[in-house]
């Protein structure tokens, strides 16, 4: 009975060990996001939450919007040219690629679905 | 003199004022147009390469990195 009892408990805290390691991997990607409209293309070339926010979606932007800034930085000072000029053709250009109900800021700010 | 050559002369001269005329205009027309037009069509043609430059690499970029497009 008592092993029976320990086998369950070391099968329960392997099931939570599992858990643990599978999460990280299971956390929302860009894509999944933007096809659940969860976050959409901002007018100024990053990504933003389109409605209500979670810290695992706000960690997603976070992330993707600094690798972007990274990426944006690099192009520009290529062509010695703003940041911002960068970030707005990119903006332009991502809302063309969108699918289908994804969703994108307009020039005044307001969320629309492709 | 004989009629012919009169004629003759007659279109002559016609031809010469004509082409006199048509050389003395030509020019004032051609003139008119230079300096600044050509200042701006250059800053166009810059920017316009910058920005294919631009877009070239933003397309290659959202190619690259799919996680973060």
């Amino acid at each position: 009975m008592s092993a029976n009892v320990s086998i369950k408990k070391l099968f329960n805290g392997l099931l939570a060990l599992t858990l643990l390691i599978a999460l990280p991997a299971s956390a929302i990607t860009l894509k999944e996001a933007q096809s659940q409209g969860l976050v959409g293309e901002a007018n100024s070339g990053y990504i933003a939450a389109v409605q209500s926010s979670t810290p695992e979606l706000e960690k997603l932007i976070t992330e993707v919007n600094n690798k972007r800034k990274q990426e944006y930085a690099a192009i520009a000072q290529r062509n010695n040219i703003d940041i911002a000029q960068v970030a707005a053709r990119a903006a332009e250009k991502l809302e063309s690629r969108l699918s289908k109900g994804e969703f994108y800021q307009d020039n005044l700010g307001r969320w629309q679905q492709k | 003199m004989k009629p012919g050559t009169f004629k003759q002369t007659a279109v002559c001269l016609a031809l010469l004022f004509g082409s006199a005329f048509m050389a003395a205009c030509t020019p004032t027309v051609a003139v008119q147009a230079p300096s600044e037009p050509i200042t701006v069509n250059l800053n166009v043609k810059i920017e316009h390469e910058i920005r294919v430059k631009v877009d070239k690499e933003l397309d290659d970029l959202f190619d690259d990195k799919e996680g973060i497009f």
